[in-house]
């Protein structure tokens, strides 16, 4: 506490002597403000705000110093920040209300921005974040460490820290650094693991910006890790129909009473890998086996699912095959193959997320009606192949035809020319 | 009951006689019997129309049979060939052969274009049947650029865009050219009709009487001997039967050409056009615009301050317009004299025409 005071003071001092130096040059200077003339002058940290204020939300605004830390702009000379004056720098545990002032007064936000949230404020205070910061915990997260406190950018905007692409590393400076999370007893890996996860790669190599990053699990102002019992909810917000199937699953009991999580228990969490049918079934290494004896219900359930979808599967790859060859052999099968995209590929989707209600009769039902439509098409393109080989074959007819007419014709030339 | 071989005889002479006493057909025949035409050394080329005469009699026929069940409309017209070539007894051998033919055509029209100018056969008095020639090249690639929208698919949408957006960059009528051709400011379903309306009524009706004019030219000149020939002893066969059999013989050549193109490689549909698609890769005009489109994309965007775009049409036009001018151009040929410079000129064009086409389908970007 000492120490600080020592380093304000020392601050102070050193505005005091800037202002009084760039006193002479501020005649000149472009602006009235002299929170910007004096900060400009002196050494770092304290003039990065003038320069971080270039390009933030606020200024383009048209908001100014005095708006957040009140005080006076105009005087020039150490009364520009006294208390008398309004001046306030809020410390740590006073930020989210500082910054609330504004952004939980929705009657002032409209002015700038109608469509904004207003309940920042209120969901940060719910928060594992505000929770600890109310308990005295001065290492937690406050607004500043996720938007900055100057250079402040809306999120839609790439070089913002909470563009979508930059969120996991904005959350990763604290997550990630195991000395500053020592003290909380939770892992540091997430940013690493998410990296390499399917949500991560749609974020980071496909750029598709729409993938959920780290605030879209666990949400940003209200961020709390989510409960054993409602991970089916957090991954249901995009995965609607796996989520609906399983909370009809007999899984979702079995879990609830073996305190596991929900969707994390096959697919983990952070480091969520694209989805393969090799995860079900019967077989080592499958997802079902780590819980499922041999022979068991839940065994024969998983095998069973799994033989279904390898027989779409295989019907389906025949029929593209088929599809293929009629293609090259120059066949119209647009009706065949626009049969196969909109009748067969969406059971093979369906049957994949219908494993999640973990009904094998279900699977069955729904990889029945893509088999048959399947099997459909491979006959409709096996006929256009067919036809592709009569027609060939035919040609032979009209060739033979044609090659009589030119010898005949050679011949009556010969005979014509002969004669003179 | 059967006739014997005298009766047949009979049988046909009398035939052959009503129809003679009332057409004046032995006249006619005695006619192309002592019509000679040129042989030697360079007689192929001479059968280069013939084909290209053939050709648009396939296209004719088959753009007739196409006619019963082609519905222009962009709901209708990809469906409506899709059903000819699927639903159709022998659709998909009419509309292939419609196709292929398109193009066997352009080619001949080409072949027999470049083969009259090298043997300089525009000289003078065939001024007229050159430039009637030049006229029937001109409606052709019109046909092929207007029936390649007709099916409606994705690749002639695109290539219909980028065609007419090259249109628009002609200095002064480019834009109100491209407009009239789209009907609009772009490529929509009056761009269809009317590319349909060109298609089956006005071009046929236009290259038809340029057709006929340019045929009565030919008969009326005669085939031309080339420069070198002239003086020698000519070399000639007579029209009927040597040199009409021979093209029948050609003719027919060409037909099972044409068969085994359709069975083989029958002309794709692709997929249906979706004008709010974005454009997929690989869009290219047919290949005998290829050398147009390919050479605008090597120039710069700026060329002396102008528009590269607009340099590049207009050197075309340019080209086009010495072609067309050609008969007055070549002295030395009106003169009956060599001119090698003029074949020096012909020979670069097929050259730079034939690497940009190539370089198009090999390595169009």
């Amino acid at each position: 506490m000492v120490r600080q005071r020592q380093t304000t003071a020392i601050a102070y001092t050193a505005l005091f002597l800037a202002c009084a130096y760039a006193r002479p040059a501020c005649a000149a200077a472009p602006t009235d403000n002299t929170c910007v003339l004096c900060h400009s002058a002196l050494p770092e940290p304290l003039n990065v705000p003038v320069e971080a204020m270039k390009h933030d939300i606020h200024a383009e605004k048209g908001l100014t110093c005095v708006d957040c830390h009140g005080g006076d702009a105009t005087a020039m000379d150490e009364t520009a920040m006294s208390p008398e004056k309004g001046f306030r720098r809020p410390a740590r545990a006073e930020i989210p209300a500082f910054c609330g002032r504004c952004h939980a007064d929705g009657a002032y936000m409209r002015h700038f921005n109608p469509r904004l949230p207003t309940d920042q404020l209120a969901q940060y205070w719910t928060s594992i974040h505000g929770q600890r910061l109310q308990q005295g915990d001065q290492k937690v997260a406050t607004c500043v460490n996720c938007h900055g406190a100057h250079g402040i950018l809306p999120p839609d905007r790439a070089e913002s820290r909470v563009f979508p692409a930059n969120v996991p590393a904005t959350c990763g400076g604290c997550h990630s650094r195991a000395d500053y999370m020592a003290a909380y007893g939770i892992p540091t890996d997430q940013e690493e693991r998410y990296k390499h996860s399917v949500h991560g790669e749609l974020l980071f190599v496909q750029r598709d910006f729409s993938a959920p990053a780290c605030n879209d699990c666990h949400g940003n102002h209200g961020a709390f890790p989510p409960g054993v019992t409602s991970i089916a909810e957090v991954c249901g917000m995009c995965h609607v129909n796996n989520a609906a199937l399983f909370v009809k699953s007999p899984h979702h009991q079995a879990f609830r009473e073996r305190g596991l999580p929900e969707c994390a228990t096959c697919h983990s969490n952070h480091d969520i890998h694209r989805t393969s049918d090799e995860m079900l079934g019967g077989a080592d290494g499958t997802v079902c086996r780590r819980c499922h004896e041999s022979g068991s219900v839940g065994y024969n359930a998983a095998v069973t699912m799994r033989a279904a979808i390898d027989q779409l599967k295989a019907g389906l790859e025949r029929t593209d095959a088929t599809l293929a060859r009629a293609r090259r052999m120059g066949m119209e099968v647009t009706e065949e193959e626009y049969a196969v995209r909109e009748q067969v590929r969406p059971q093979l989707i369906k049957a994949r997320t219908q494993t999640h209600l973990s009904d094998p009769g279900q699977v069955v039902e729904v990889v029945t009606a893509g088999v048959n439509a399947a099997a459909a098409s491979e006959a409709s393109a096996q006929a256009t192949l067919a036809e592709a080989q009569a027609r060939r074959r035919n040609l032979l007819i009209p060739l033979a035809l044609i090659a009589l007419l030119i010898i005949l014709l050679r011949l009556k030339l010969r005979q014509l020319e002969r004669n003179g | 009951m059967r006739l014997s071989s005298s009766g047949e005889a009979n049988a046909r002479t009398g035939l052959v006689a009503w129809f003679d006493e009332r057409l004046g057909l032995s006249g006619a025949i005695d006619f192309l019997r002592h019509k000679a035409v040129p042989g030697g050394a360079h007689a192929v080329w001479y059968y280069f129309g013939g084909v290209s005469l053939f050709l648009f009699g396939v296209q004719v026929a088959t753009g007739l049979l196409l006619l019963f069940y082609y519905k222009p409309g962009t709901e209708t017209a990809y469906k409506s060939v899709q059903f000819i070539v699927t639903g159709v007894p022998f659709g998909w051998l009419i509309r292939s052969l419609h196709a292929w033919s398109a193009n066997l055509m352009v080619f001949a029209v080409f072949v027999h274009m470049f083969s009259v100018y090298f043997l300089k056969a525009y000289r003078p008095p065939r001024e007229l049947t050159w430039l009637t020639g030049m006229a029937l090249l001109a409606l052709t690639l019109t046909f092929g650029f207007s029936g390649y929208l007709l099916p409606w698919n994705e690749l002639a949408f695109f290539a219909t865009k980028v065609g007419t957006d090259i249109t628009a960059v002609v200095p002064v009528i480019g834009t109100g050219v491209a407009r009239l051709l789209r009907g609009g400011d772009d490529v929509s379903e009056a761009t269809l009709t009317r590319f349909f309306g060109f298609h089956v009524a006005i071009l046929p009706a236009a290259f038809t009487a340029m057709l006929l004019v340019h045929l009565f030219l030919v008969q009326r000149h005669g085939m031309s001997e080339s420069i070198g020939q002239k003086g020698e002893e000519p070399k000639a066969m007579p029209f009927y039967p040597g040199f009409i059999i021979r093209d029948a013989i050609l003719w027919l050549g060409v037909l099972g050409v044409l068969l085994v193109l359709c069975t083989f490689l029958p002309w794709e549909l692709g997929i249906q056009a979706d004008p709010f698609a974005s454009a997929p890769a690989g869009i290219r005009p047919e290949w005998y615009f290829a050398f147009v489109s390919q050479s605008l994309k090597y120039l710069p965007a700026k060329i002396l301050g102008i528009d590269g775009e607009v340099v590049g049409i207009c050197a075309f036009l340019a080209g086009a317009g010495f072609l067309v001018l050609v008969p007055f151009l070549d002295r030395r040929a009106a003169r009956g004299e060599r001119s090698p410079l003029f074949t020096v000129i012909g020979a670069a064009i097929v050259v730079y025409a034939v690497v940009m086409v190539t370089l198009a389908y090999v390595k169009p970007y």
